[in-house]
């Protein structure tokens, strides 16, 4: 391998890094209520043995509106957490579109319904 | 009837990944939520359970429920049928017209739990009610029959384990009409035989049998619902501090907190008496054993509002976060494991010198992991602990090291037959870490158990071992070496209540490893006239 590839190589590595890094979420849990379980999602971190639903989609907004809403209708007693993730990606789509192409990415699980 | 999914699989996994154990069929049952009577809808998951055992009986299939899959053991695992239960989550307040004449116990702290109700699902319900758990795990991911059933104890040096708060069970050990039964102990009655009918079980008071059926390891039936007592709602506060080892071993040796070396300034009486904790806690640096001990000390106080929230706090002391390739890495290099751990202590240990305030299901919050985990418990006298504490951290440097920590929980002794928080006051020595496999470099972590056994038993340290963790359970003799003949009464108790072909059902692997799966049709003759009044009940 000669030392330009190698050289190419690490550049689209570091880029790749780099692109990576851009990427974040944020979890927001509950401090009430038990998640609704999943006996077959098995996972190492906070969404083993969770039931997860994740919604993803671009929200193409018209010229006066803002922001995006998601209403979500399956959680009948509330949230036990929302995960919000975004990408370089979506940062740039926004960017370039003057916010009027949104990417959503949200992971929610919902609180365990009670037997009331 | 309830609703069942049924899941062909091939495989299943615990909570911790110490899996994975080959299973055929898999249930998940929810309750029917069309109907409105809560006791209605209880009883209706219990005939849609009695429909699936009737089926494994009918097929030759063994059957097991679980909750959480918390057990790091697989005790909780079945080879052919497992149910699901973490969605039967039915809570009931018991009333004074359906307790038994002659109880003491105050209806306003009973309750029945549905099988599937976690630890946080009952400390929240019963806040509401201003009421609170007496103890519980340390954690509150856990199903209220998983952990009666494995025996969870927290470190409530004057309460016990959770089962000890447990005054009545509702088991479903067949698949007909006389097939469930409500437990309780004779000697302090809780529920009337009007209750069991509206629950359509049939009564048996024994202080034998339901003090072995406390702690079953799911082998006396399903597990449906648990009365339990609670207490008016109470703040713990907590306080992390270091001591010094031998100060910190004088309380471990004798509970003593009046007359030890350490105190807390701030629970100190204007008198000079102190205050006695609800709580105490020692983690230990095994490769590092000269330092002082960080001190978990817990205090109950009355209950207030406004005090800060704790739980931001709380979840600094969690050593399970710590990732897998720590521990694969380590296997490879287990020279550099105590530094490792050194540097990763204040992961694993809580913060010193934070004191913080909530309620018992604030304190003891959610936990999350980011790895694999093993955890062994061994349940020792207290006047033995700083022995075994040497004799484990020596094996620990001369056998490994291996990558885990360890601590020292307090625990008041259970009544359950196989509860192995035996001793008057136990001590629970604990390992906790990330696993690894063993190889030519490093011994495996059940080696290294099995080492710790013959070194506590050649040293003549009478040990138990936490049913729901990790440890060599085919060791030789291991139950009558840890129960003497305890581990028969319960045999006993188990073949008074079940026929063979169901205790059979109700049997699995860990079973059969530890030796109690065995069906006794002659039982001792101090008990043939409890088999006898059980045969006869009916509901």
């Amino acid at each position: 391998m000669g030392y330009a590839t190698v050289k190419n190589s690490l550049c689209v590595l570091g880029l790749l890094a780099l692109l990576q890094a851009c990427s974040y979420s944020v979890i927001v849990s509950n401090k009430n209520g038990v998640a609704q379980p999943d006996p077959f999602r098995q996972e190492l971190g906070f969404y083993n043995l969770k039931k997860v639903q994740d919604v993803k989609f671009i929200n193409r907004l018209s010229l006066l509106q803002n922001s995006v809403m998601v209403i979500d209708s399956t959680c009948t007693e509330g949230f036990h957490s929302i995960e919000y993730k975004i990408t370089f990606g979506d940062m740039l789509r926004n960017t370039i579109t003057f916010g009027k192409r949104k990417a959503v990415r949200v992971r929610i699980v919902c609180i365990k319904p009670s037997n009331q | 009837m309830a609703q069942i999914t049924t899941h062909h699989v091939t495989d299943w996994n615990n909570y911790h990944f110490n899996g994975p154990y080959p299973t055929k069929c898999l249930f998940d049952i929810d309750t029917n939520r069309t109907i409105v009577s809560l006791i209605d809808r209880y009883t209706d998951s219990a005939s849609s359970i009695q429909g699936l055992i009737s089926d494994s009986l009918a097929n030759n299939e063994r059957f097991r429920a679980y909750g959480s899959a918390w057990s790091l053991s697989n005790v909780a695992h079945q080879r052919d049928r497992m149910l699901f239960n973490a969605n039967l989550n039915i809570r009931l307040e018991i009333k004074d017209s359906q307790l038994h004449p002659s109880t003491t116990y105050q209806s306003e702290n009973l309750f029945l739990f549905q099988c599937g109700n976690t630890i946080k699902e009952i400390s929240e319900f019963l806040q509401k009610k201003g009421k609170s758990l007496k103890t519980c795990g340390a954690s509150n991911g856990q199903t209220i029959a998983g952990a009666i059933s494995t025996g969870v104890h927290g470190s409530s040096i004057d309460v016990g384990s959770v089962q000890d708060c447990v005054v009545g069970l509702q088991l479903i050990i067949g698949p007909n009409a006389n097939d469930r039964v409500y437990i309780e102990r004779e000697s302090r009655p809780a529920l009337s035989d009007e209750f069991a009918r509206r629950i359509q079980s049939r009564v048996i008071r024994s202080d034998d049998l339901f003090n072995a059926a406390l702690v079953s390891l799911g082998a006396f039936g399903v597990i449906h619902g648990v009365v339990l007592e609670a207490e008016d709602l109470y703040l713990l506060k907590r306080y992390v501090k270091k001591i010094s080892k031998a100060d910190a071993l004088q309380i471990a040796a004798t509970m003593d907190f009046a007359n030890a070396r350490f105190k807390l300034p701030d629970e100190v009486l204007p008198d000079g008496t102190v205050n006695r904790p609800f709580h105490y806690k020692l983690y230990i640096n095994p490769y590092n054993a000269s330092e002082d001990f960080v001190t978990e000390i817990i205090y109950k106080k009355p209950y207030r509002t406004g005090y800060p929230n704790p739980v931001p706090f709380v979840q600094n002391a969690i050593f399970k976060d710590i990732p897998t390739w720590v521990s694969a890495f380590a296997a490879k290099h287990k020279r550099i494991i105590p530094r490792i751990l050194d540097a990763l202590k204040s992961e694993a240990f809580p913060k010193v010198d934070d004191t913080i305030e909530g309620t018992l299901g604030e304190i003891f919050w959610d936990t999350s992991q980011s790895s694999a985990a093993f955890g062994c418990g061994f349940g020792i006298d207290i006047a033995d602990s700083p022995k075994a504490l040497d004799l484990f951290i020596d094996l620990m440097n001369d056998k490994g090291p291996i990558p885990g920590i360890l601590s020292m929980r307090f625990v008041k002794a259970s009544e359950a037959t196989l509860g192995f928080t035996r001793f008057p006051t136990t001590c629970i020595l604990e390992v906790d870490g990330v696993p690894w496999k063993g190889n030519q470099n490093m011994i495996s972590l059940d080696d290294f158990l099995t080492d710790v056994i013959k070194t506590f038993k050649d040293s003549g340290i009478a040990f138990t071992l936490h049913w729901g963790k990790n440890a060599p359970w085919s060791f030789p003799n291991l139950i009558d070496l840890m129960y003497g003949n305890a581990d028969d009464k319960w045999k006993d108790m188990r073949s008074i209540l079940l026929s063979k072909e169901i205790a059979h059902l109700f049997s699995n692997d860990f079973l059969s490893t530890v030796n109690l799966a065995d069906y006794r049709v002659n039982i001792a003759p101090d008990f043939v006239a409890l088999r006898d009044a059980v045969a006869a009940s009916v509901v």
